[in-house]
């Protein structure tokens, strides 16, 4: 039943559909979704690391302070911030509030600004 | 799959308590607790905290099990291999849901 050759949603996007700020923060939704799942792995880490002592802590310590680390840490603190603005957005949209495409339009881009100037003030209050 | 709207209404119930519980770590400066091991452990075993920790961590898997199932559905077309991955998704995050609840639990009563 499935045809292969029909494209999937995200990948309409480009080739099919012209890119547009509502279905970008759509997908970015999703895309920060999938990469904060993916960070409660090291959610999990750091717990255990925690519980086993001293040595397995600074070892969780090192790799966060690592490159990969503090590209993973930041990259989990914007799709946070991100998720949590845009989700307050669809919460909106359930309770059928600004479902205008100019509100869509207000609202997309306050949340762009407001993930932006929160994952900063966020990361270097955390330095 | 789930009954009628329960995945949907899961789904935005959780959001409420992750949404407050992150304002409330943001602010209460909980990441400058995680450079110390022994001073997260001291901000951990505070009850409200170690609560706090607890309802977020069990909002987090769930709430991440349902959006990870969303995305599965949607980019799995092949059924049975959907079936799998949904499978899948569903223990793995139990799974570890269930080992940041217990170790949650552990640091803060002192277990280790």
């Amino acid at each position: 039943m499935p045809n292969s050759n029909r494209p999937l949603s995200p990948f309409m996007i480009g080739p099919h559909y012209k890119p547009q700020l509502t279905s970008m923060l759509s997908i970015l939704h999703r895309i920060t979704g999938v990469a904060l799942a993916a960070g409660l792995v090291l959610l999990t880490w750091f717990l255990f690391a925690v519980l086993q002592g001293e040595h397995a802590f600074l070892m969780f310590r090192d790799f966060c302070d690592s490159l990969i680390g503090q590209v993973m840490l930041f990259g989990w603190l914007f799709s946070f911030v991100y998720h949590f603005f845009n989700g307050i957005r669809h919460l909106a949209w359930d309770l059928v509030i600004g479902v205008s495409l100019k509100a869509a339009y207000i609202t997309g881009y306050t949340v762009v600004v407001l993930s932006v100037i929160a994952t900063v003030a966020i990361w270097v209050g955390a330095k | 799959m789930q009954k009628n709207s329960t995945h949907w209404l899961v789904t935005r119930l959780t959001t409420l308590p992750l949404a407050a519980l992150f304002i409330y770590f943001i602010t209460q400066g909980a990441y400058l607790t995680t450079r110390v091991r022994m001073e997260f452990i001291g901000w951990l075993q505070k009850p409200f905290v170690t609560g706090a920790v607890l309802v977020f961590i069990l909002c987090a898997f769930w709430h991440a099990q349902l959006g990870m199932e969303e995305v599965i559905i949607d980019y799995v077309p092949s059924a049975k291999a959907q079936k799998l991955s949904l499978l899948v998704n569903k223990l793995v995050f139990l799974i570890l849901g269930a080992a940041c609840l217990y170790a949650t639990y552990a640091i803060s009563y002192g277990k280790f």
